[in-house]
């Protein structure tokens, strides 16, 4: 079982090919927020979905939808595997 | 590759023009050169812009650039194809040019302000302190206005007297003060996506900025230390430039998008 941690790291690790480590990690930690009212340190798999949702609009802009679903499709494949 | 590109671009320009025995032959390398760099900046933003979906934010301010090199590419081939006395759909010539360049710099403008602030638009934070950061952008909009100022004062005393054609330049001197303006925060943006494949783009876009800056600055200020020749010359270089790394900004947004994410064992190892 993955732990909180490792949760927001996975995604961070993949947002970050784009938006670089820093940026990458303090969205996690925002949009966590934002979604949850919750740090990333409190993730949950279950609570995937909805910082996904709450990360889409920021990606959307940023790299465009096509690319935006490849990342976070990626994300849930890797936290699934 | 994509960051010395230009710099190559410059290189055999100069290069090829010091070759040139005659004046006539420079003039016309001279003009190939500009035209043949406006239409790469058009390519650039043209594959950035199509590399993103309909719809998709950037797509638009892509498209917006695209627009404008585009209209300057049209204000240039009427150019050749008409002289300036003459009337194009009934309406002097001047008044046309006038029309594209407002619309090609409008464009310019708005596609840079989008790019400026998709940062606040995907909700992302930028480096430094507000204060920091508001001090950049007003050092950069300082800049810019000390850079433009006697050439747009210029052109509005030209237009008082009835001159129509001072349009062109006046449109071109408010487009440079707000584009100059957004480069503090296309800079900060780049800062922040350090690390990240997306700080291409807005670096180069940056560099674009700022090439902008200094073909001004030399308009501007070049006559004070250069020949008239030389300024020529300078204005090029930095025309260049600008159109370069614009065109470099576009192929990198699209190296971005097209680029394969990698998988996660590959991220592990990155």
């Amino acid at each position: 079982m993955r732990t909180s941690r490792a949760i927001a790291e996975v995604m961070a690790e993949h947002m970050a090919v784009y938006l670089g480590p820093h940026t990458a990690r303090v969205a996690v930690k925002t949009f966590a927020q934002k979604a949850l009212g919750r740090g990333p340190e409190t993730l949950r798999l279950d609570d995937v979905p909805a910082v996904s949702r709450a990360l889409r609009p920021m990606l959307r802009t940023l790299v465009g939808r096509t690319t935006c679903e490849v990342i976070l499709e990626q994300i849930s494949r890797d936290l699934e595997g | 590759m994509l960051a010395v590109a230009p710099l190559v671009w410059v290189g055999v320009f100069l290069l090829v023009g010091s070759a040139l025995a005659s004046e006539g032959a420079r003039a016309i390398a001279l003009r190939a050169e500009v035209e043949s760099i406006k239409a790469l900046g058009f390519v650039g933003c043209v594959l950035a812009a199509s590399a993103f979906e309909r719809g998709d934010y950037l797509r638009r301010a892509w498209g917006l650039h695209a627009l404008c090199f585009g209209l300057l590419l049209l204000r240039d081939a009427l150019f050749l194809l008409f002289v300036s006395d003459a009337k194009l759909f009934g309406l002097p010539y001047a008044a046309v040019q006038a029309a594209l360049v407002l619309v090609a710099n409008g464009g310019a403008v708005i596609g840079t302000f989008m790019i400026a602030r998709a940062w606040q638009v995907a909700g992302i934070e930028l480096p430094f302190s507000r204060l920091m950061r508001g001090g950049l952008i007003g050092g950069a909009a300082a800049l810019s206005l000390a850079i433009t100022a006697s050439a747009t004062l210029a052109d509005l005393e030209r237009l008082s007297g009835g001159d129509v054609g001072a349009l062109v330049g006046l449109a071109s001197d408010l487009g440079d003060i707000l584009s100059m303006t957004l480069l503090a925060p296309v800079l900060l943006t780049a800062l922040a996506l350090r690390g990240g494949r997306l700080t291409w783009p807005w670096a180069l876009l940056t560099a674009s900025l700022f090439a902008w800056l200094l073909y001004d600055a030399n308009a501007a200020f070049g006559h004070l230390t250069l020949s008239a020749s030389g300024q020529r010359l300078t204005g090029e270089i930095w025309r260049a430039l600008a159109c370069g790394y614009a065109f470099a900004a576009g192929v990198a947004q699209r190296w971005v998008l097209t680029e394969p994410h990698p998988k996660a064992p590959a991220l592990r190892a990155a």
